[in-house]
């Protein structure tokens, strides 16, 4: 089996390309965690934003936490874009490797 | 702090608000590392950033220390807990009884019949995914409780059907293809069984990926509507226990160095500590006075009788038994995989949040 085959069309002959289809795209679910680190960051960001919003002086802690969840969502953002742009895969390297 | 704060990201200072439940099971830090898989994140980006390097041996040695000091400790610390008084023992006579027969029995058929081992192990591969997302799912749901964050009705069931669905995607996928069926664990070769299909697979695949959905739109519902959040800690706790199961090859291997000694052992110590020591010192013993009671002499009495234990367990027993002629590897894989199917077993007997005893101690 090629390493980094993405479908049946690329193998040795012979192979079994259902084979490498299983292999290569039904087996792992990376987008699974990056989608709760999205989730994670979201949640933050709103529930944040609502108490910044409800009191005028937030404590600074909120502030911090806010503006990791933002930091954390650009990051999420960033390499989704950088993924399209690139044409490689919609979810982070160092999971899918 | 209003209510909704607490409720949303755990408060360390418990001095202002005793009679509310601490917010973490030990210390902010100590949880966000060893609960909620801080730690695990930590090294599997450090391991990432050394691949390659020479430096990735010392990482290896790190998981091997936390493999000895939380893991296998974890699974020993089950014996003191069921067996550590009559009463315990009665109450769990079924586990206490026959469960450790019948795991007495399998150890000692596994350590006779060669060909016995590599099922046993099998089947402890099958059941540890249920295991480990059992127990990210009690820790979640510890954290809620200790946040007073009340879950309704559908939204428990929300949140398990997310884990159910990452524990029977990674059942199905061990027993549909050859790659996540392993090779060898323990010395034992791992026997294929493929008894499902690909379609299945996909099947289980479409329902943890729809489950994982309707859980973040639960979660970002209730952040926007009641201005309420799925507690931090149980929100990292469900992220780290689900991916374990969901990573490519490559990155499970590296994620699992980490995550059975930093999270799964880890958090189970934790809790085991913390009402061991609640049950000598009174429930109401939180925050930095629990902290500080962890160094009491019946404290460290208990870590070094669990430590010992499994010291005997997993290197005392096989050692013995190779001098008396037997094979190590089989011996201490008979031994490892039925000491876990009891740890396995009576864990999912004890520790039950809606138990009144197990709630009054770990929940304030």
């Amino acid at each position: 089996m090629l390493p980094g085959a993405t479908n049946g069309t690329i193998g040795p002959p012979g192979l079994d390309a259902t084979y490498v289809v299983g292999v290569q795209e039904h087996h792992d679910l990376p987008f699974v965690p990056f989608f709760l680190f999205g989730t994670l960051a979201l949640s933050v960001a709103a529930w944040g934003l609502r108490l910044i919003v409800r009191k005028k002086k937030a404590p600074m802690w909120v502030l911090g936490i806010v503006a990791g969840s933002v930091i954390m969502m650009l990051g999420l953002a960033w390499h989704l874009l950088e993924a399209k742009t690139t044409g490689s895969l919609l979810y982070p390297a160092v999971l899918r490797r | 702090m209003t209510s909704s704060v607490a409720t949303s990201i755990p408060s360390s200072n418990a001095n202002d608000e005793d009679s509310r439940p601490y917010c973490w099971i030990l210390h902010p830090v100590i949880d966000l590392l060893f609960a909620c898989g801080g730690i695990v994140w930590l090294l599997y980006a450090l391991h990432f950033f050394l691949a390659g390097s020479v430096d990735v041996k010392a990482l290896l040695a790190v998981s091997a220390t936390g493999v000895l000091i939380f893991s296998e400790t974890h699974t020993a610390s089950t014996f003191l807990v069921v067996y550590r008084s009559s009463d315990v023992r009665t109450r769990f006579a079924f586990c206490t009884r026959w469960v450790a027969l019948a795991c007495l029995a399998l150890a000692v058929l596994g350590i006779a019949m060669k060909e016995l081992t590599p099922i046993l192990v099998k089947v402890y591969l099958l059941m540890v995914p249920h295991h480990f997302m059992a127990q990210s799912y009690g820790i979640a749901m510890l954290y809620c409780m200790k946040s007073e964050f009340t879950l309704g009705r559908w939204e428990k069931r929300v949140v398990l059907l997310f884990v159910n669905s990452v524990t029977v995607f990674s059942v199905v996928k061990q027993l549909t293809y050859k790659e996540w069926s392993g090779d060898v664990f323990l010395g034992q070769p791992i026997p294929y069984w493929p008894l499902l299909s690909d379609s299945i697979c996909r099947g289980a695949e479409a329902l943890l990926i729809g489950s994982a959905i309707v859980f973040s739109i639960m979660i970002a519902k209730r952040a926007v509507q009641s201005g309420q959040l799925f507690p931090v800690p149980a929100q990292l706790t469900i992220l780290t226990g689900v991916t374990a199961f969901v990573l490519a090859p490559v990155a499970t291997g590296i994620f699992w160095l980490y995550v059975s000694a930093f999270f799964h052992g880890s958090q189970y110590l934790m809790v085991v500590a913390a009402k061991v020591v609640k049950e000598k010192a009174g429930a109401d013993c939180k925050g930095n006075r629990l902290l500080r009671r962890m160094f009491t002499p019946f404290a460290l009495r208990f870590f070094a009788a669990t430590t010992g234990l499994s010291i005997l367990i997993y290197k005392g027993i096989p050692g013995a038994l190779q001098h008396a002629g037997l094979e190590y590897v089989t011996v201490a894989a008979a031994i490892f995989t039925t000491v876990n199917y009891f740890h396995i077993i009576t864990d999912g007997v004890i520790w039950r949040l809606r138990d009144p005893n197990v709630s009054a101690k770990l929940v304030t």
